[in-house]
């Protein structure tokens, strides 16, 4: 297993947290050392920088970086409370919601869906506006402005745990309520929650100051952040440096907030880098068959080795499919046989890398850059259909007739026609229709069909099937398959099919090839494999885990199951 | 077909329906499921006896899972009467399922989202033991015993279920289910995310822990009519929200009485009636 | 017995299709219905909040409304004017008769009509708004899309780190603080453009430009996101299956895709820029809806309070409601309701 998880101290996380320790150190002890210079009126009045002054003075003669450390304390203080209201409030109305019934429920989550569309700070000006501005409202403002969308957040985090498979088997376990939500609900919320409040903290921090700055928050004499900026727009003319000691401050304090919340999201949620490694592309195109060579696809000593190159995953590998012929590529989740067969689509993800001492598809080199109307025509593909091998926003026919309009000038409208007869041939009904619609209105099988409907129209040599039909239902399944066969036989397509599953793979290939951690451990005929006559032991123990139905059995067996021990649904008892 | 319906009637003479029959885990009597205006289930009438494996087959939005889930109480119904180990649960009170929680378990597809992640495998399966206090110390020797059951070593208890594999994962989570000795286990498509061969190990782990004596009765839901036969007793083919036949799996395999129990079979690659062309 | 489940079968597998009025059920007629009465809730719960900031005052807005020095008689003839003294229902109902009037009261501070002040300010606030929103989807959309069709796969690393810090930095900064910026680079050392008022068309642009940055930072980052994830998915690899060329698979499948998602993020984004217009307004002196507002609470003008409130939420309201119809417009799946 790799590392559990990845450090939470990266530089940029590092940095937030060393400037928000400064900050608050400055907030701690700069009202100590220096608030006689930020409040005392002296003749020095509006100074320019010097070394008595770095920030220069103000109008009355107090310091202006004086000024600005101090007031990072009362902005720091007013954002922590508010931060604390909005969090306090927003985890017992998430809470409240979560544990009202479920039509109450709804409704408040569709209220707080519309509170949290409204920008905060309007909320915060309404609550401003109902009592006097200063610190307190500005805190009260903004903690009640936060409260709808940590509470949304929360009563959300809280019905996808109840809805979590762990949960609901805890609970049929007979856990109780307390137990529940201490070992599985707040374990669960605890960090999504804890990210949340540190950008409810950015944002606070911003929004208070920006209240102040406007006038509405910290009233005369007190000062925070916010209003010594609003102050120093006056003399901007003049005493331009007036306004960089509390800009720099609320920058500062709001970078530092980001980079940490951004620090905690990006531990929470770990997304694996991806290095690039650009593949050294070989000149030719394309590629002479050997002499004597009569095979589609030729494959001599494929490896695969994952970004960076330090593990290989397919271990060099031979394969051939010949013209015409079904070659099935079996293995389980793992072994490799995926990345084969897009090794040889010419489609392994970008950051993989690959080697051959052959890689051929008809007379295209695939370890070259073959011209892309050349592959389109002569390789299709066809993958397992959770879905979303459809782009969701298009309908059906501008998709299917993709490669006939790209690649090969086909008219849209007799792209469309030879589509719509493909359709009709592979059993799909209406394709006017079909068409027409978006890819969710189609069923699962409908769709696997119309991909072996754009297949066909193009009249490829090589179809590569990666699990084609292990999403569908069993009844569909058999329609693909035919489907797949028929396409054998009229076009005379060779086809590759990837599956895990020997069962299916027995039915329809001429040839099987068996692969196992990246390496093709046992190659046997279609005939051979039905016979059961299988050497290798991994075929043989691949084989035996494939449950058989067994429609015999029944036949004889009346004696070995005792009549009144079967459970016969009740439909007779009507 | 005859047997089935033999069977039937002297069932039906023999223990006269009581309404809570103690021979029976499972008794449903026109079940109506709806979610809005989907029905999804229709008038299904279904008895599981006491001891028995009952597979639950058929395709996607046939609502083999959805009568799985009314079974244990985690869909309300809209109509018909449900008996479940014995109690009425067509209206259940909180109080009436909690009791009837640890009787029935329920053990879900996904062997990758049943686990918390955050706890150990013990702290997992102390739980089963003890929901109340539930910390693996105090049960040490079941714990083990538990996992020696489903094959696994008793340091598996120390570690986490990212640490394990798929098939390895439902094994702990068959282990976890019959931990709490249940009446009635409801095993919801649980071969169905995993490898061939680790199906076949979870399959076969079933069969030895049958053979071992356990007496559960379980509620087997897949679509794969092959794991079926390898696993239950008896069938229960469903179709759009309806019971299209039941009985014996055996002998409704071979010679199922109605046409789409057939088409069904014949579509099963390796089966006598499946053909490409 | 065999004969009965297999009717049964047969028959239960036609389900009775129910008579149904098939304008209700037509995608555009509930999505009406759903938002509508979305729409309905959230201006009643305005309503309701903008009526009760009166009651709900520490102070007594009669004695605010008469004006300083005023005396107790003076104070109790103003309360008995405005209506302060009826039952709170009779006062709600004499609210919302106003407002569905268009009469809002006058200013407690001016005696100008509530409704003529807040239809004199709103041009400037809705000019800012929706230029800097318009800016705001113009950057971020392509700058967002650029960024992850260079970085994708892993590839320049330099461009990632780049964007990101450089995005994450502009939008850490406060629209306040950088107008001020804005204001000291362009218009008092540069002297390129005005600091303040809104005579010229180039007063417009610092203002706009302070409201829309951090913004557009923001729906660029979401932007690339969402981009960089449609890269992943499985309807780009059927396309690159297809050999369609990176260009071709930017327009026909990430950018159609890229809209529901932006859009949704990006509505949140534009309502939360009335937010930030109200605040950099102070900064330029600009006559807009952000200024208005705050002049009123500092004068504890309550009636125009109220009619500021009740046009940004309005405003806020509406904008949300147009995101929505352009999803549904774009994607049919949120029509449908699928995307909930």
């Amino acid at each position: 297993m790799p590392a559990r998880r990845r450090t939470l101290w990266r530089p940029a996380f590092t940095t937030g947290v060393i400037a928000m320790a400064v900050l608050v150190l400055i907030a701690l002890i700069a009202p100590l050392l220096v608030s006689q210079a930020a409040h005392e009126f002296t003749g020095e009045v509006a100074l320019p920088p010097g070394a008595d002054h770095p920030l220069g003075t103000n109008d009355f003669g107090q310091d202006n970086l004086a000024r600005a450390l101090v007031a990072t304390r009362l902005t720091l203080v007013m954002t922590v409370l508010a931060t604390a209201i909005s969090v306090a409030g927003g985890l017992a109305a998430g809470i409240a919601i979560w544990l009202s019934p479920r039509v109450v429920r709804e409704w408040c989550l569709r209220l707080l869906e519309t509170a949290v569309a409204y920008p905060t700070l309007i909320t915060a000006l309404i609550i401003a506006a109902i009592l006097l501005p200063g610190a307190t409202t500005a805190v009260i403002a903004l903690g009640i402005a936060g409260i709808p969308g940590f509470a949304r957040v929360t009563a959300n985090l809280a019905g996808r745990t109840a809805r979590a498979e762990y949960f609901l088997t805890a609970r049929f376990l007979g856990v109780g309520s307390w137990h529940l939500a201490t070992r599985h609900m707040i374990p669960s919320m605890a960090e999504p929650l804890l990210v949340l409040s540190t950008t409810i903290f950015a944002t606070v921090l911003v929004e208070i100051s920006a209240l102040s700055f406007v006038g509405l928050g910290v009233q005369q004499p007190q000062y925070d952040l916010g209003s010594l900026l609003n102050d120093s727009l006056e003399s901007l003319y003049t005493q331009p440096v007036e306004a960089l000691g509390p800009a720099v401050m609320i920058v500062l304090a709001s970078v530092a907030a980001m980079l940490i919340g951004d620090g905690l999201a990006a531990h929470a949620n770990p997304r694996a880098a991806r290095r690039w490694a650009p593949r050294a592309k070989v000149a030719e195109a394309s590629a002479v068959p050997a002499t004597g060579d009569t095979a589609l696809v030729r494959v001599r000593d494929l490896r695969v080795t994952s970004a960076g190159g330090e593990t290989e995953l397919v271990h060099g590998i031979d394969l051939h499919v010949e013209p015409g012929e079904i070659v099935g590529l079996v293995g389980e989740s793992g072994s490799g046989k995926s990345l084969t067969a897009l090794s040889v689509a010419g489609l392994l993800a970008d950051e993989l890398g690959q080697s051959a001492d052959e890689l051929r598809v008809g007379a295209m080199n695939m370890l070259g850059t073959p011209a892309a109307a050349d592959l389109a025509r002569e390789i299709a593909l066809i993958y397992q259909d959770p879905g979303t091998t459809f782009n969701p926003s298009r309908t059906m026919g501008p998709q299917l007739t993709e490669v006939l309009r790209t690649h090969m000038g086909v008219p849209r409208k007799e792209a469309r026609a030879r589509v719509a007869e493909a359709l009709e041939t592979v059993g799909i009904t209406e394709p006017e229709l079909r068409m027409r619609q978006h890819p969710h209105q189609l069923s699962g099988g409908m769709r696997q069909r119309a991909m072996i409907a754009a297949a066909v129209v193009t009249r490829p040599s090589l179809l590569i099937a990666d699990e084609p039909t292990t999403a569908l239902d069993v009844t569909v399944q058999v329609g693909v398959l035919r489907a797949f066969r028929a396409l054998r036989d009229r076009l005379g397509t060779a086809i590759l099919f990837i599956s895990h599953d020997l069962g299916v793979v027995r039915e329809l290939c001429d040839r099987v090839v068996v692969m196992r951690a990246g390496e093709v451990v046992g190659e046997l005929t279609g005939a051979q494999l039905a016979a059961g006559e299988v050497s290798h032991p991994y075929t043989r123990t691949l084989l035996d885990a494939v449950p058989e139905i067994d429609t015999e059995r029944g036949l004889a067996a009346g004696a070995d199951v005792p009549l009144e021990a079967t459970a016969p649904a009740g439909k007779e008892a009507r | 077909m005859t047997a089935t319906v033999h069977t039937a009637e002297a069932r039906a003479g023999a223990a006269g329906r009581s309404p809570a029959d103690p021979g029976l885990v499972v008794r449903a009597r026109s079940l109506d499921l709806s979610f809005g205006a989907h029905h999804v289930l229709r008038s299904i009438d279904l008895d599981v006896v006491r001891g028995r494996v009952v597979g639950l087959v058929g395709e996607s939005g046939s609502g083999k899972s959805t009568l799985a889930k009314a079974i244990v109480g985690m869909h309300r119904i809209d109509g018909g009467a449900l008996e479940v180990v014995g109690e009425d649960v067509s209206r259940p009170r909180r109080a009436q399922r909690r009791a009837l929680h640890r009787r029935i378990q329920y053990v879900p597809q996904d062997p990758y989202s049943s686990l918390n992640p955050r706890r150990t495998i013990g702290q997992t399966l102390a739980e089963a033991f003890d929901p109340a206090r539930g910390t693996p110390h105090s049960r040490a020797d079941a714990i083990a015993s538990a996992l020696a059951d489903v094959q696994l070593d008793p340091e598996a208890a120390s570690r986490y279920p990212h640490e394990f594999s798929g098939g390895q994962r439902q094994r702990i989570a068959i282990a976890r289910a019959l931990a709490v000795a249940p009446e009635l286990i409801v095993a919801d498509e649980i071969t169905s995310a995993l490898d061939v061969s680790v199906q076949a190990e979870v399959v076969r782990l079933l069969a030895e822990l049958r053979a071992k004596g356990a007496d559960h009765s379980m509620l087997f839901i897949t679509h794969n009519l092959a794991v079926a036969q390898a696993v239950c007793d008896d069938v229960v083919v469903m179709r759009r929200g309806q019971i299209v036949e039941t009985g014996a799996i055996d002998r409704v395999f071979a010679a199922p009485a109605q046409e789409y129990t057939r088409t069904l079979l014949d579509s099963v690659p390796g089966a006598k009636g499946f053909a490409l062309s | 017995m065999a004969l009965a489940l297999a009717t049964g079968a047969s028959a239960g597998s036609r389900p009775a299709r129910r008579e149904r009025s098939r304008l209700a059920h037509h995608p555009w007629m509930r999505f009406a219905l759903r938002r509508g009465g979305g729409v309905l809730l959230s201006f009643a719960l305005l309503l309701l909040i903008t009526f009760l900031i009166v009651p709900l005052l520490p102070g007594d807005p009669a004695v605010v409304a008469a004006g300083e020095g005023a005396t107790a008689e003076q104070i109790e003839r103003t309360r008995t004017a405005l209506g302060l003294d009826a039952p709170l229902l009779v006062q709600f109902a004499d609210y919302l008769r106003g407002v569905l009037t268009f009469d809002l009261g006058v200013s407690f501070a001016t005696g100008v009509p509530v409704s003529a002040v807040v239809f004199s300010r709103l041009p400037f606030t809705a000019e800012i708004a929706l230029i800097a929103i318009c800016a705001t989807l113009l950057i971020g959309v392509p700058l967002g899309t650029a960024v992850a069709l260079l970085t994708r796969g892993g590839r320049r690393p330099a461009v990632d780190h780049v964007f990101n810090a450089l995005t994450s930095f502009v939008f850490a900064v406060p629209n306040y603080v950088l107008a001020t910026l804005l204001v000291y680079v362009f218009a008092i050392r540069a002297g390129w453009l005005p600091a303040s008022g809104a005579e010229t068309l180039a007063s417009l642009v610092l203002p706009t430009a302070a409201v829309m940055i951090g913004p557009a930072c923001a729906l660029a980052r979401i932007v690339r996101r969402e981009a960089a994830s449609i890269f992943e998915e499985d309807y780009v690899r059927t396309a690159r299956g297809w050999r369609l060329s990176t260009w071709q698979i930017t327009v026909r499948c990430v950018l159609p895709n890229l809209l529901t998602t932006t859009l949704t993020l990006s509505g949140l984004i534009l309502a939360g820029m009335l937010g930030g217009a109200v605040v950099v307004e102070t900064v330029f002196g600009w006559p807009g809806l952000g200024t208005g507002i705050v002049q009123a609470i500092m004068q504890r003008d309550y009636p125009v309070i109220r009619g500021i409130i009740l046009l940004l939420g309005v405003l806020a309201t509406l904008l949300i409601l147009l995101v929505d119809i352009v999803l549904a417009l774009v994607d049919p799946r949120t029509l449908d309701g699928e995307a909930h």
